[in-house]
């Protein structure tokens, strides 16, 4: 029992599924055009949206010449522009490769969402309780999320770490936390 | 456990509170530490001044007050979050002249939320040309500037360096174009690189460069001479009726009080005249200037009066 | 006795290599902390220095100042996350050789050079500061403008993959920095009435999120158990006689870059790491992997972004106008003990100068020792179980963001970002362009609208330096994105006789 703990320790939690090869090193994410048009597709209308907001700048002072509006304005033509020429490429031409990333997994993304989820509850409970009882209770979390089951780590890393940033900022730096 | 050393302890608390003027109930203010927010990061002037008057009042009061840094947003992220803390005089803040200019360029912000403690420096704005500019004084310069365009540098949009620019060419009638750069330093650069002819800077950002003599300063924009300049005339002094300063002061939470209120005022007042205060600020140009709570408050409604005509 | 013997004897007791020995604590913390920078650390510190002697007083500032430039390079190369801004170019080829299995390798040259860079710019401070300043004076905003321009010509050489979705990526940054007030007329921009973004995305939440929360949130989301994690693979720590060979032309080119940048105000070692990186790049016979893990690109970021050391402290004791936001703060400290930066000072204090260089060598060369020796210690950390790591890296970020501005938004800024940074990674679209967008976008807009309020638009072209470095972008744009295209045609030509 104590065994498995160590191993699922030593991996980041997430264990082997039976489909899925064990001892694969890398994994390379498959290309895929219909992403390349969605990124293409989204990167276009977000451009438009900018084009559309930087025209409704209010000027205080009344504008003319340079405005404020002037640099947001060009920048976002150059945005639907370059968002129009992806969309182009992304339809028509070969599919980029990315076999520099590696391929997701579900049990990665329940971990992602999962630790995302956990800094943003830390955030607000930093904000309502404090630092410290909110720093330490994170960390343990964290820890077991990521897979630790052992006692001793799940006590001691969280207050060691804890002390040291909270000596660090509030001792050292003066930075109160 | 009755040690002398614990009595000793017992005395020198006791002998501090009475000390310090507080009373002798256990709830009497100040109890607990005091949070003193800066709306500027840590090293500039705002902060430099805070952490020099944070000092005298935890001397003074007997208890420790922390400072905190909460920049943003021309200041008001620190106004808005000392107005919704407690008005019980435990969170005060330092308020620059932006208290004056924020409601005119757009911010959510309201004077009436405040309880004014105190007026505690002031920092006035100078107007300084290169070693090698043709102009020695305010006149020759404002002359030179009703036949030609001057372009004259400051720190940012919408600061009291850019105010004075704007408002000694309105008074004047001089073509006076003021160039916001991002900060003082990158101003007096372009001046001292004659890229612009003059800087409207702040005492602490000019005064190297003028007791080096690669800067001529003009004018001081103040009601007296500045001891950092000496033999410069103010603007009063050369025909020119105009004030600007970067001036700042301590605040509270509207509704603090005026017991508590009486205490910190009273410690305000004793902070900004102590010597430790002037050899923490007057290095870096910063003059100690003390207004009671109330006039403060009425000098802010006249210098926010002043923005509006400025800057709207 | 001489200025020289005076200055080197000053710094010789006991007391000030105690400070010393402080600032270097200091500064190699909050270096490698993300987040916390060598402002920050200057302006706290300079709190309690105020009291102390003055050389005392500068050997605790600007210690602190010299090991944090060497603590933040730590971060980006172990877990791709810039200590400061400083060394953002440092990820680009870092963070990829601790990836292949050469961290070790990568911390050694990184350490090495960046020692190499802020020597040779003390030796420039030390002799010739008074005519540099003057060529500092030089730059106004039109000359910024022709600057900034240069440099968005990075963009091209960093977006290795396609130069289409980079140059989108660069764009995005430059919108992104455009949030907030108006540089001129002071008009919120993009703020839909949200306060906190009056004064913009805050920049270090920016690249934090960017670069290593989206680094983090990828392993999370594709690390799979038993594999083996390449970065405890140190592999060899020396660099050979060949590689020694190979970064002196980089480290060169760089330092030469750093110098130049260091001296113009406003700018500083974010913007030297970049271009050094580029112009390394340019002149390299193994461009095609920069970015991919090679020694010269490292070697040359980071000396371009050391030094500025020299050059910002070259502008702030020459000319009283601080270099870098550091020198800002350094500045008031320094009027209070009573020296008085400008150009008499070399004339009045030589004695002061020396030993402001040798404070810095001195500084640099311990801070260099340490590094060195301690380096397998700092590398062992990552042998931990990545669950230990995994959550270090997210407090620390998390802290240390915090620490910039004591307020949440900016927290929430760096997870936001740290999402889209991955959502950016998955779709290709790479982020260092968008850093680059977000340092240069404001100093392009504001510089030019300066330089038209000023001169109107014959300023941009009547001006000797302006004029020229205009002129050599143009250059330098049609051959960054003619080049891919012929690389591509010379590729086809070399195929097709097979």
């Amino acid at each position: 029992m104590a065994e498995q703990e160590k191993l699922a320790a030593s991996s980041g939690g997430v264990k082997a599924l039976p489909d899925e090869p064990a001892g694969d090193e890398h994994q390379p994410a498959s290309p895929s055009r219909r992403m390349e048009i969605a990124t293409a597709s989204v990167a276009l209308a977000l451009a438009l949206l900018a084009l559309v907001l930087s025209r409704n700048i209010h000027l205080r002072m009344g504008g003319g010449g340079l405005d404020p509006k002037w640099w947001p304005t060009l920048l976002s033509s150059a945005a639907i522009a370059l968002s129009t020429v992806l969309l182009c490429f992304s339809i028509f031409a070969q599919t980029v490769r990315r076999d520099d990333l590696e391929s997701s997994h579900r049990d990665g993304w329940v971990r992602m969402l999962s630790a995302l989820a956990l800094s943003a509850l830390y955030v607000f409970a930093w904000w309502t309780t404090g630092y410290l009882v909110a720093t330490a209770l994170y960390l343990v979390a964290l820890l077991w999320l990521f897979g630790l089951r052992s006692w001793k780590g799940l006590i001691i890393f969280p207050l060691v770490t804890t002390a040291f940033i909270y000596g660090l900022f509030q001792i050292l730096l003066k930075v109160p936390l | 456990m009755n040690s002398p050393f614990i009595k000793t302890i017992a005395a020198v608390s006791i002998i501090s509170l009475v000390a310090a003027g507080a009373a002798f109930a256990q709830d009497a203010f100040p109890s607990k530490d005091i949070t003193f927010v800066v709306q500027a990061a840590a090293g500039g002037a705002s902060d430099r001044t805070s952490r020099a008057i944070a000092a005298e009042i935890e001397k003074d009061l007997g208890v420790s007050v922390i400072v905190e840094n909460r920049p943003g947003a021309s200041g008001t992220v620190a106004f808005a979050h000392v107005a919704e803390q407690p008005a019980d005089g435990y969170t005060i803040g330092f308020g620059p002249v932006e208290f004056a200019i924020a409601e005119h360029i757009g911010y959510d912000f309201d004077r009436s939320d405040y309880t004014y403690l105190g007026q505690v420096m002031n920092s006035p704005v100078v107007l300084a040309v290169a070693a090698n500019s043709p102009y020695s004084n305010l006149a020759e310069f404002i002359e030179a500037a009703k036949t030609k365009e001057l372009s004259v540098s400051n720190s940012g949009a919408a600061s009291a360096f850019a105010a004075t620019a704007f408002t000694l060419a309105k008074m004047t009638g001089a073509q006076i174009t003021p160039v916001p750069f991002d900060g003082g330093a990158p101003a007096v650069a372009a001046a001292l690189g004659n890229h612009v002819d003059a800087v409207t800077a702040g005492a602490g950002e000019t005064a190297t460069a003028f007791a080096d003599g690669t800067l001529k300063v003009l004018a001081i924009f103040a009601d007296e001479a500045h001891p950092r300049f000496p033999g410069v005339q103010t603007a009063a002094e050369q025909g020119f009726d105009l004030q600007f300063g970067a001036w700042g002061g301590i605040y509270g939470p509207a509704g603090i009080p005026d017991d508590v209120r009486a205490i910190l005022e009273e410690s305000i007042r004793k902070a900004a005249a102590s010597d430790a205060f002037l050899e923490a600020v007057t290095p870096a140009g910063i003059l100690p200037q003390y207004k009671s709570g109330a006039d403060w408050e009425a000098f802010v409604a006249a210098e926010s009066a002043r923005y509006d005509e400025v800057l709207n | 006795m001489s200025p020289f013997i005076d200055g080197i004897m000053a710094i010789l007791e006991p007391t000030v290599m105690l400070c010393i020995g402080a600032g270097v604590i200091i500064g190699m913390l909050v270096g490698m902390f993300p987040g916390i920078t060598a402002t920050m650390a200057v302006a706290l510190a300079s709190s309690f220095t105020m009291t102390l002697e003055p050389v005392q007083g500068l050997a605790v500032l600007l210690t602190i100042y010299v090991a944090a430039n060497f603590g933040d390079r730590i971060p980006s190369i172990l877990i791709n996350t810039p200590g400061t801004p400083a060394s953002i170019a440092t990820t680009f080829d870092g963070y990829p050789m601790a990836k292949n299995g050469q961290a070790g390798l990568a911390l050694i040259v990184s350490a090495l050079v960046s020692a190499i860079g802020i020597i040779a710019s003390m030796v420039l401070f030390s002799t010739a500061s008074v005519p540099l300043a003057q060529l500092a004076l030089k730059f106004g905003p039109s000359e910024m403008f022709a600057v900034v321009i240069l440099a968005m010509t990075i963009m091209i050489s960093i977006s290795s993959k396609s130069i289409a979705k980079g140059l989108l990526a660069g764009v995005i940054g430059l919108f992104i920095a455009t949030i907030g007030r108006d540089p001129i007329t002071g008009d919120a921009r993009f703020t839909f009435g949200i306060r906190d973004l009056n004064s913009g995305l805050d920049f270090i939440a920016v690249i934090i999120g960017l670069f290593g929360i989206a680094e983090l949130l990828d392993q999370l989301l594709t690390h799979r158990p038993h594999e083996v994690k390449p970065i405890s693979a140190l592999g060899r720590w020396w660099p050979t006689k060949d590689e020694y060979k190979r970064i002196a032309k980089p480290t060169g080119i760089a330092a030469l870059v750093g110098l130049v940048v260091g001296i113009i105000p406003g700018a500083g070692g974010d913007i030297a790491g970049l271009l050094g990186w580029d112009r390394a790049k340019a002149a390299s016979k193994t461009k095609a992997s920069f970015g991919k893990g090679n020694i010269e690109g490292i070697a040359a970021a980071d000396t371009a972004s050391s030094a500025t050391l020299g050059g910002s402290l070259t502008t702030t004791m020459a000319l009283g106008i601080p270099g870098d936001s550091v020198m800002a703060v350094m500045i008031g400290s320094m009027i209070v003990w009573g020296i008085q930066p400008g150009p008499s000072l070399f004339v009045n204090q030589p004695s002061l100068v020396v030993t402001i260089t040798a404070l810095m060598v001195l500084a640099t060369m311990i801070t260099l020792a340490i590094n060195l020796v301690r380096m397998p210690m700092m590398v062992k950390l990552l042998d931990m179980p990545v669950h230990y790591i995994w959550t270090t890296v997210l407090v620390f970020c998390l802290v240390g963001t915090y620490a910039t501005t004591n307020n949440m938004f900016t927290v929430s800024i760096m997870l936001i970002f740290g999402v889209i940074g991955l959502v950016l990674k998955r779709c290709g679209i790479p982020a260092s362009p968008i850093v680059l967008g977000l340092i240069l976008g404001p100093l392009a807009e504001s510089n030019l609208r300066r330089s038209l309020l000023i001169d109107g638009p014959a300023g941009l072209v009547n001006k000797p330096i302006s004029a020229t470095l205009l002129t050599l972008a143009c250059i330098a744009i049609v051959v960054a994105l003619s080049a891919p295209i012929l690389a591509r045609r010379r590729a086809r030509q070399a195929k097709a006789p097979l």
